[in-house]
């Protein structure tokens, strides 16, 4: 029951470290736990999952496996090419797993934060911006050829919504 | 006994398409086709299509025996457009630039819809009638057609109930429902007569008036379209003066229509000559245009409808007589 205790605790301070909620203190905190927490670091990625898909960045659901998925290649590359890798000491193979976690998930936090920023500074609105401007560059050029036989199918056709309303609402130039 | 019942059920399969259950939009859209050919209006509407939106003003007028049409639509914010119809002349100013197009006098500007025209609409179309709406102030009921095949857009129509059946908003969407184009009254004004405006249009009209010669027999039109898309019959031939920057030129002038969606071609001398250009194929809004050149002419087809209509009526020019493709 305590330990129940004990985990529900460790994953809500997980949980408020994600949402930016802990002290300098605290945050050093919880990323110690979370390196010596494999059910932890699972908590970690589902969190950051549902915040991705809830801000429709579907893409960074890689980055929290990325330190798994080079450590599980690198296992395989070895097995393959039967590479003895000399064992160390237990105490150093411990001490260095941590901190190669603590790296791997420091990394990942600063591939978020960095993936972050262009919507932030809205690069990606501008590259819209970009395309509609090149559409509507092209829609014009488009209408220009178009308007002089749209106007005499437009009288003869006497369709049932206003005939000449698309001329009218495109122009030949844009705004 | 048994022969009674088989004769009711040949008679029930004979009789069945007067009773389904789309008939109820079939008579909207004959209510709203008639009314086409009577109503005087002047009212504010917006047109979207894709990132374009603009408001437009429209006055909208029929002469009393219901043979001639007067129209002046104008934008309302950014550059000025304009375009006014005068019975058989039509005058656009699109953002400086003026068309011009006097036709021939004595065609019907409405085409559409005979009775026949309507129920052949459900070969191409699956019928609905939509929710009762509110558009304009007005009470309204939607019709919705959904295209059975990929020639022709959908169209979600809104009607004014009432002695008025007026269409007050339309959209119009591809065959995967992706909105194309749409239009909406935000305030409309029926009149009894011509409106004020159009009349001293009707009288400018009269006192300009230009005459235009005949136009020329059946005989001298020269091309056909070898594979018509399904449903689309030809409503419209005849030889036309296309405004175009160098001066009007003479286009072959062939229209077609599935009594909904209609679609024109046009048949020019190719202005460059002995040029191998490829077919090319544009859009913008709903508007589809495709672009065929043979030797020595050029087809242009421009319509309401998707690239493939366009492109497969350009690409199927025939010449009349001896019924063989033109060269290309």
């Amino acid at each position: 029951m305590a330990t129940e205790e004990h985990i529900a605790r460790e994953a809500q301070l997980v949980s408020a470290w994600m949402d930016g909620e802990l002290e300098e203190f605290e945050q050093r905190r919880a990323l110690q736990l979370t390196t010596g927490s494999r059910l932890l670091q699972q908590q970690w990625q589902q969190h950051h999952l549902i915040r991705d898909v809830l801000q429709h960045h579907h893409f960074r659901q890689i980055a929290p496996d990325l330190a798994i998925r080079v450590s599980q290649q690198l296992d395989q590359e070895a097995q393959s090419n039967n590479i003895t890798v000399p064992k160390l000491p237990t105490y150093w193979r411990q001490q260095i797993g941590r901190w190669a976690m603590v790296a791997s998930v420091a990394v990942v936090a600063l591939l978020l934060l960095s993936l972050r920023q262009p919507a932030e500074q809205g690069q990606l609105i501008t590259t819209a911006e970009n395309q509609a401007v090149e559409r509507r560059a092209g829609d014009s050029a488009a209408m220009r050829t178009m308007a002089p036989y749209l106007v005499n199918h437009a009288t003869y056709s006497g369709g049932i919504r206003a005939p000449y309303v698309t001329l009218v609402g495109h122009g030949q130039h844009g705004e | 006994m048994r022969r009674g019942l088989r004769h009711a059920v040949l008679l029930l399969l004979l009789v069945a398409p007067w009773l389904k259950a789309d008939d109820a939009p079939l008579a909207i859209l004959q209510q709203l086709a008639k009314s086409q050919k009577q109503l005087n209006y002047r009212g504010d509407l917006i047109y979207q299509s894709e990132a374009q939106l603009q408001s437009v003003h429209i006055v909208h007028g029929v002469t009393e025996d219901g043979r001639a049409v007067y129209e002046l639509m104008q934008t309302l914010d950014g550059p000025k457009r304009e375009i006014e119809r005068n019975g058989d002349a039509v005058r656009c100013l699109l953002d400086g630039e003026a068309i011009e197009l006097q036709s021939h006098g004595g065609f019907t500007p409405f085409r559409l819809i005979s009775d026949a025209q309507l129920l052949a609409l459900r070969d191409y179309y699956s019928l609905q009638r939509g929710e009762p709406a509110r558009v304009a102030g007005r009470d309204a009921i939607e019709v919705i057609l959904q295209p059975q095949d990929g020639y022709r857009y959908g169209y979600r129509l809104w009607v004014a109930t009432g002695a008025a059946a007026m269409l007050l908003k339309s959209e119009l969407r591809d065959q995967q429902g992706r909105l194309l184009e749409s239009l909406m009254f935000t305030n409309i004004t029926l009149l009894e007569s011509l409106p004020e405006e159009l009349q001293a249009q009707l009288q400018r009209g009269e006192r300009d008036a230009v005459v235009v010669a005949e136009p020329p027999p059946a005989a001298m039109l020269r091309w056909q379209v070898a594979n018509l898309p399904p449903g689309f019959h030809e409503v419209v031939a005849r030889v036309d003066a296309l405004s175009q920057e160098g001066g009007a030129i003479e286009v072959e002038h062939h229209l077609y229509s599935d009594g909904l969606s209609s679609v024109s071609l046009f048949v020019e001398h190719n202005p460059q000559p002995g040029m191998p250009v490829a077919s090319q194929v544009q859009r913008v809004g709903a508007v589809s245009m495709a672009t065929h050149h043979y030797d020595g002419y050029r087809a242009v087809v421009v319509g309401e409808v998707p690239a493939l209509t366009v492109q497969q009526i350009a690409a199927s020019v025939i010449a009349q007589n001896n019924e063989t493709q033109a060269k290309e």
